[in-house]
């Protein structure tokens, strides 16, 4: 119980981070992506003895946390999902320093993305070795690689238009 | 005009999560607790209303055939209704689904939520029938005990009841979770598609 709480305490520390700017790129709003953050590491707590050292244990976790993302279904909020997404960081623009806006510029083009393209482009920004997303994913790294390619072009262009404005 | 890689600057001037490690410990033991006491709560309901139809089944002289089938009809009810919930909550608490491949698990996904819900429609309709069907068994009984205006109003009542739960609360209820299961299920459906390679 003991080792099962020091080994929970560094997975925790170690990828935290990372799986929140997954979870507030994917959900857009600050207050659901920490829910998807406790959600994934309870779900990590519970499976801990059952990984059994077949994936590397980032990659573990992230398959977790991509799966969570994944099942998260605004069923209610659908009709206004991407205003919605829109509108909150609209707010927390104005409360950030501009440094801060252009964050939250970045994660509304994010939001505009499509699901699986926000997951793969927050593992992208937060620089996660392209092997280790193509494992998660469950796909070929050629795939991947054109995939990260147009979705990148579809980001940047996504930005530049709100940077016009 | 930013290019990407500028933008990738950018991501690293970042929130971080306001989640810590002892807040999802708190949360890890109040899940198992609420977990627990729920089913604590239902069991204890459900025997206390168990223990009452059999106390009643064996205290009260029964003259009728049909009353005591009713009982017996009863019982399986609420026993049939704690099965089911038990089962749900087995379901719901299978975790190691999270680790399969994204797109396996949409499938999984999207096939348990259709599944689910026509499992709990057909539970539902059990449930009522057998409710129903027990009342029904004691009209008899009643039938010799209580005054004919007595029993019609009693009969209407309850049939009256059992109609317009199924006509109309029901029917409502099915309308309003088809839909969420429709939009659900569209849905995953389009992130399913979007994993494929």
């Amino acid at each position: 119980m003991e080792d099962k709480d020091i080994l929970f305490k560094k997975i925790f520390h170690e990828n935290s981070s990372k799986i929140y700017h997954l979870c507030l790129g994917y959900a857009g709003d600050e207050d659901i992506a920490n829910d998807l953050v406790q959600e994934t590491f309870i779900k990590v707590w519970q499976n801990l003895e059952g990984f059994r050292n077949q994936s590397q244990l980032s990659t573990w976790v992230y398959r977790i946390a991509v799966n969570t993302c994944l099942s998260f279904l605004r069923v209610e909020k659908r009709k206004n999902n991407d205003s919605l997404s829109s509108e909150h960081i609209e707010n927390l623009a104005d409360e950030a320093s501009p440094k801060l806006d252009q964050i939250n510029q970045l994660y509304k083009s994010i939001s505009r993305l499509e699901e699986n393209e926000r997951i793969i482009i927050t593992m992208v920004l937060d620089e996660i070795p392209y092997p280790e997303i193509a494992e998660i994913f469950a796909i070929s790294e050629g795939n991947l690689r054109v995939r990260i390619h147009r979705i990148k072009q579809k980001l940047t262009r996504i930005y530049n238009q709100y940077e016009k404005f | 005009m930013k290019n990407f890689e500028t933008i990738k600057e950018l991501w690293k001037v970042q929130k971080e999560t306001q989640i810590n490690y002892d807040s999802i410990m708190k949360s890890v033991t109040s899940d198992q607790n609420k977990y627990a006491q729920k089913l604590i709560v239902q069991t204890i309901c459900v025997s206390a209303v168990l223990a009452i139809i059999l106390n009643i089944w064996i205290l009260k002289p029964f003259f009728t055939w049909t009353t005591h089938l009713s009982m017996l009809v009863l019982c399986f009810c609420l026993v049939y209704f704690m099965v089911i919930q038990l089962c749900d909550y087995k379901k719901v608490r299978q975790f190691n689904q999270h680790l399969l491949k994204p797109q396996d698990f949409i499938e999984y996904l999207k096939q348990y939520k259709k599944g689910s819900y026509l499992l709990n429609r057909r539970n539902y309709k059990i449930y009522t029938f057998g409710i129903g069907f027990a009342f029904l068994l004691i009209l008899f009984e009643m039938y010799f005990i209580l005054p004919f205006w007595v029993l019609l109003l009693f009969t209407i009542i309850t049939m009256g009841w059992f109609i317009w739960s199924y006509l109309f609360i029901m029917k409502e209820y099915i309308q309003t979770e088809n839909e969420r299961i429709e939009s659900m299920i569209s849905q995953l459906e389009r992130i399913k598609n979007q994993l494929k390679e």
